[in-house]
């Protein structure tokens, strides 16, 4: 079924409209979300909390693309119980994490500028400003935590460019981020 | 620790970008490849179809000797008795089947709504495609990819890697079993096998090839 098929399912309160959205996307979340937490039960109860999430913001939400706007929710969900437990145990996300320390410089607190959506401009003005194949690379890096390997041959490019990319991006984004005062 | 802190802040940050920007990362393909590729391509082409000559023509050769050959020798093997296997089938029939041919992932479509069954042979680096199923032929193929069994302890390795694209992005492969960590986004996946597709499973494969 077309994305705006099932959009105005859960416009309409049919409950199909998740029938639907599992059909059509529910293994492409479950791998996310499995990606991130690397956990099947976990990953199953994300990708069910984002059905009820998705109940929830339709209406008022109308996606265009309705797999992203799934994918953002799973993805969201996923980083918050990844948040929640790590205390207790490590997942899939910690290598993505690691990476992305090198993109923030040390100082004061964050919680101002994330809530206030800066940050998520400045993101969106520095992919823009890059060409099509860098910011695929860095989007399934850090949005989908696919490895550097799935990277390469998604993109057929090396492994060792990918690296070496994503290695100048972050440092580009982190020199975006301090010239803007954010993080 | 602050840093962590950050890292956490952005990484979640970066679920709230636009979302043309996510699905084109997942849509977005490697340009065409340079003339000098292409070059070396079709001399890689040119060299198996010389060698696929050669054989054709030494097999034709021995068929001749063996019909002239006495008639009392062992019975011929009843071969559409016996149930082969998906990577046996695939090769056995390899000059008869449909199918495309691609030189990388990047001509592959992932996205286009429409389901394809993907394999490549051990001895190529690239991928033989399906013609796209319908989706009834899609869903029989993927419910009868669920009734593979474990692989032995001793189980030869595949002649082929077998995947299955569902048209949205999604990958998965007759040899692994159902679960999430055993799903593709928009690319096509290294793995071990961990079943061997039911016979179902490629009797149906063998009909939409044929």
């Amino acid at each position: 079924m077309e994305d705006k098929k099932i959009v105005d399912l859960y416009w309409l309160r049919n409950e199909a409209a998740i029938g639907e959205s599992e059909r059509k996307y529910g293994r492409m979340l479950r791998s996310l979300s499995f990606s991130l937490l690397s956990s099947h039960e976990d990953a199953e109860e994300c990708v069910n909390d984002t059905y009820l999430d998705a109940w929830n913001a339709m209406p008022t939400a109308r996606p265009d693309f309705l797999g992203a706007f799934l994918s953002k929710i799973t993805r969201r969900i996923s980083i918050d119980r990844f948040r929640a437990a790590h205390r207790e145990k490590r997942g899939g996300l910690d290598t993505v994490v690691e990476e992305l320390t090198d993109c923030v410089p040390s100082g004061d607190s964050v919680e101002k500028e994330y809530e206030n959506g800066r940050l998520a401009d400045a993101l969106n003005r520095f992919l823009y400003q890059q060409s099509s194949e860098k910011r695929a690379m860095f989007i399934r890096r850090y949005f989908y935590s696919q490895s550097i390997a799935e990277i390469a041959r998604a993109l057929t490019t090396k492994e060792s460019r990918v690296k070496v990319t994503l290695f100048r991006m972050r440092d580009a984004l982190k020199q975006e981020l301090e010239a803007q005062e954010l993080l | 620790m602050m840093k962590r802190k950050k890292a956490l802040y952005l990484l979640r940050e970066i679920g709230n970008i636009d979302d043309r920007l996510v699905q084109e990362a997942l849509l977005y393909r490697a340009g065409r490849a340079s003339p000098r590729v292409l070059l070396v391509a079709a001399c890689i082409a040119m060299s198996l179809l010389l060698v696929l000559g050669t054989f054709a023509v030494s097999m034709m050769s021995r068929k001749g000797e063996d019909s002239d050959a006495p008639q009392g020798g062992a019975p011929m093997q009843d071969h559409t008795q016996r149930v082969e296997a998906l990577d046996e089938m695939l090769v056995s029939s390899r000059d008869s089947i449909a199918y495309t041919t691609v030189t990388s992932q990047s001509e592959l479509e992932f996205f286009d709504g429409k389901a394809y069954v993907v394999w490549q042979y051990a001895d190529s680096t690239g991928y033989c495609v399906s013609r796209a199923l319908t989706a009834a032929e899609a869903d029989a193929l993927i419910r009868s990819a669920e009734g593979g069994s474990d692989v032995g302890i001793n189980s030869p390795d595949p002649q082929c890697r077998v995947w299955i694209l569902l048209g949205d992005g999604t990958v998965i492969s007759p040899y692994l079993k159902s679960s999430a960590g055993n799903v593709g986004i928009g690319t096509l996946f290294d793995y071990d096998p961990e079943l061997i597709p039911s016979q179902s499973f490629t009797s149906r494969l063998s009909d939409i090839l044929s």
